[in-house]
């Protein structure tokens, strides 16, 4: 049965798009009527229509069924979005009827058939469970119920689920060679004249360069897959918007009465510039110092230790071997996941290792400056040329000369200019890092905002305007300086 | 008698990925001071032939020995002390684009320079020396501390024979080395190969496209075809006939003066 199974990596891709998609609409579905029955009834806020934790499995079977159902339809947006169109078998698009044959041949004899395994399975598994209980002496210990539930019982349930899985299978079966064989036998004047009915049995899933195109194609907007997909867009947009809270009418009506708070930060204060704050026990001069610091303490550091991680990250140096496959796979990780941790959520672990402060918040840039740095690092050494390797190689190098000599010269200038980008970064990041308790500038900030003092923050905000963009302009100068 | 410099004993190699075949049991003796030309289809396993004698790819079985010392089986230092002997020019020059002239000769001598001083970009003032000299015979010693990049391709392949000649090699592999340039600069690149060829002795085995250049500097043809040895003579002796059965039914030639 190869027309089945065509290109399958494609269709699980599809088949787990669709599902998820039906997995987000079913949550946008609830939320909804969550939403809409406190409006009506005016029950408290936090009023939730009862959702079970066995619902969320059932949730997620029925959407599983919907997806299949959806794709055997031949319209579903995976389909679209993967590639895959059912043909009539000669290189034509299966029209509408066919797609109904279809989906009744696939899809429903699959499915009661499935549905009358599972009836059937259920029994089973109790019967088994009894007979254990019995075996054993210590009455039922598997399934509670079953302990007041006599044999009788169970065998009347199984005789019912085997009834059942006949019935299902006796429906699937014939739908199945009905939609596979055409319908001949249900209009006996018309033998073997049923074209879509022919069309669909001999259908195939391939792909849309494969059709012949009928005339214009449609516009995204006449598809049922388009509208499906407008449906979708919208009602997650929606839902999006009232998990968030988003509302324009706050915004208006909040804003407006804070007028206090714009005047306050548009007229800073800048006397804890150069005299320390009591408070802080510091300057705010001192402090953005201690910022740029940070941010080039953390990237010394972190180029120290990304320069020659890099090299073991890079599939060009190492994968030569099998351990060099390992350590290539092991940097990879740690450059992923080091990178998808958040500098603020290292600045707190780091915080309780060493203390709140800059040298946490040094840290915290540090790890993460190393993963970032490492992975921009690696990937350059991967598109090197591999010209003078060979050429150096072939003139009796080492492996060591091979480095110095042929990969070296060819990845430090764009080294040093990713190094400065990060920099770059790096005081962005450790302006605020203070807010977690990472020290600079951004202690200063969380302070004044806690205290409401928005003069001295409007004072914070300016200073840190003024250092960020002063960075990442003589950044960027230079960087265009070296490539 | 000529004295055999490179014996290529039963030589195949197997890409296992694909299942190509890139050489099929090539057998070849090359005598000492032979400029040896290479012909074939792309494909035809010209470059891997070459890449295998400096073990830059590993023959998947057979034997080749350089001046009756075995190359496939050396390891290590020993390797390393067969290839500095055998220079190489590529299609592509290979050379570091953003290094100096200088320092990518240089780098054709860290076969010989001691290691650690190298590793910090200190090279012998002798080798210094014979990297100016080694750019004077290939006219390009006012180029010295320009970067490769800024030359055009010749000249860059000039700078790639110059590497080639730091090395003091008794033989010389030249893969397609004029492929990327135009005809006038590829006769004066060959040229180069040549003057090296007959001055210093060098053995050259150079891998070629066009037949033209090939009966004017080549001692020897030897023509490829889907890894296996189709001809083996002088250049004089490919007709139409020879020139059909190595390229294939539909090939014409071009001349390239």
């Amino acid at each position: 049965m190869s027309r089945r199974f065509r290109l399958p990596k494609d269709r699980l891709v599809a088949l787990a798009a669709d599902w998820g998609l039906l997995v987000l609409f079913s949550y946008c579905i609830y939320f909804l009527i969550n939403h809409w029955y406190r409006a009506l009834v005016l029950v408290k806020p936090s009023y939730q229509v009862p959702f079970p934790s066995y619902a969320y499995a059932l949730t997620l079977i029925v959407t599983f069924l919907l997806a299949v159902l959806w794709e055997n339809f031949g319209t579903s947006i995976g389909w679209k979005g993967v590639g895959l169109v059912y043909s009539d078998g000669r290189g034509r698009p299966l029209g509408f009827e066919g797609r109904v044959v279809h989906f009744f041949a696939d899809f429903v004899s699959w499915a009661l058939t499935a549905l009358g395994a599972a009836f059937a399975l259920v029994p089973l598994v109790g019967l088994g469970a009894f007979i254990y209980g019995l075996a054993s002496g210590t009455g039922l210990t598997l399934v509670p119920a079953a302990t007041f539930w006599p044999l009788g019982g169970w065998l009347a349930t199984l005789g019912l689920s085997i009834l059942l899985l006949l019935v299902l299978t006796g429906i699937a079966v014939p739908c199945w060679w009905i939609a596979r064989t055409g319908w001949r036998w249900l209009w006996p004047g018309r033998k073997g004249d049923v074209p879509w009915v022919d069309r669909a049995a001999k259908s195939v899933v391939c792909r849309p360069s494969d059709l012949e195109l009928l005339g214009r194609p449609r516009r995204w907007w006449q598809t049922s897959w388009g509208l499906i997909a407008l449906l979708l867009v919208v009602t997650t947009v929606y839902v999006g918007a009232l998990t968030t809270h988003v509302s324009v009418g706050t915004l208006i009506r909040r804003a407006s009465s804070t007028g206090y708070f714009w005047q306050r930060l548009a007229t800073p204060d800048f006397q804890y510039f150069l005299s320390p704050d009591p408070d802080l026990g510091d300057t705010m001069l001192n402090a953005i110092i201690q910022t740029i610091f940070m941010s080039l303490m953390a990237t010394v550091l972190g180029v120290v230790f990304a320069f020659p991680l890099s090299f073991l990250g890079a599939r060009n140096m190492v994968t030569k071997t099998r351990l060099g496959w390992g350590v290539y796979t092991l940097m990879r990780a740690f450059f992923n996941i080091g990178r998808s941790i958040e500098p603020f959520v290292m600045a707190v672990f780091f915080g309780v290792c060493v203390g709140y402060g800059p040298f946490a918040g040094v840290l915290a840039l540090f790890v993460h400056t190393i993963a970032a740095l490492g992975k921009l690092y690696s990937e350059q050494i991967e598109s090197i040329d591999p010209g003078p390797v060979e050429a150096i190689t072939a003139s009796g190098g080492r492996r060591t000369q091979v480095l110095r000599y042929g990969v070296m010269p060819q990845v430090i200038p764009p080294f040093l200019a990713f190094t400065l980008y990060r920099w770059d970064i790096n005081v962005r990041m450790a302006t605020i890092i203070g807010i977690v308790g990472g020290g600079g500038i951004g202690r200063f900030f969380n302070y004044y905002k806690n205290e409401l003092r928005y003069h001295e923050v409007g004072a914070v905000i300016i200073i840190i305007t003024v250092v960020v963009w002063v960075m990442d302009y003589i950044s960027g100068r230079v960087r265009e300086r070296i490539t | 008698m000529p004295e055999p410099q490179l014996v290529i004993e039963h030589v195949t190699k197997v890409y296992e990925r694909g299942d190509v075949h890139a050489l099929r049991d090539v057998s070849l003796t090359v005598n000492k001071g032979e400029f040896v030309v290479l012909i074939g289809l792309s494909g035809s396993g010209k470059s891997t032939l070459l890449r295998c004698i400096n073990r830059l790819i590993e023959p998947t079985s057979g034997r080749i020995l350089l001046s009756g010392v075995e190359i496939t089986g050396a390891k290590g230092a020993e390797l390393r002390k067969i290839r500095r002997r055998i220079g190489m020019v590529f299609q592509h020059f290979n050379l570091v684009r953003r290094s100096s002239v200088l320092r990518n000769v240089l780098a054709g001598r860290l076969g010989y320079a001691p290691p650690l001083p190298t590793l910090i970009g200190r090279f012998p003032r002798e080798d210094v020396d014979r990297a100016r000299e080694s750019l004077e015979t290939v006219g390009l010693v006012e180029k010295i501390y320009t970067r490769a990049d800024q030359l055009s391709g010749g000249q860059q392949q000039r700078v790639g024979i110059a590497r080639a000649l730091m090395q003091e090699p008794e033989l010389i592999l030249a893969d397609e080395p004029v492929s990327a340039l135009d005809p006038a600069t590829a006769n004066s690149i060959l040229q180069y190969l040549e003057q090296m060829n007959r001055e210093r002795g060098v053995t050259v085995i150079c891998a070629l496209h066009f037949l033209s250049l090939a009966r004017r500097y080549g001692t020897r043809i030897i023509a490829l075809k889907d890894g296996a040895v189709v001809f083996e003579g002088l250049p004089r002796e490919i007709d139409h006939v020879r020139f059909k059965e190595i390229y294939g039914e539909d090939a014409e030639e071009v001349e390239v003066r």
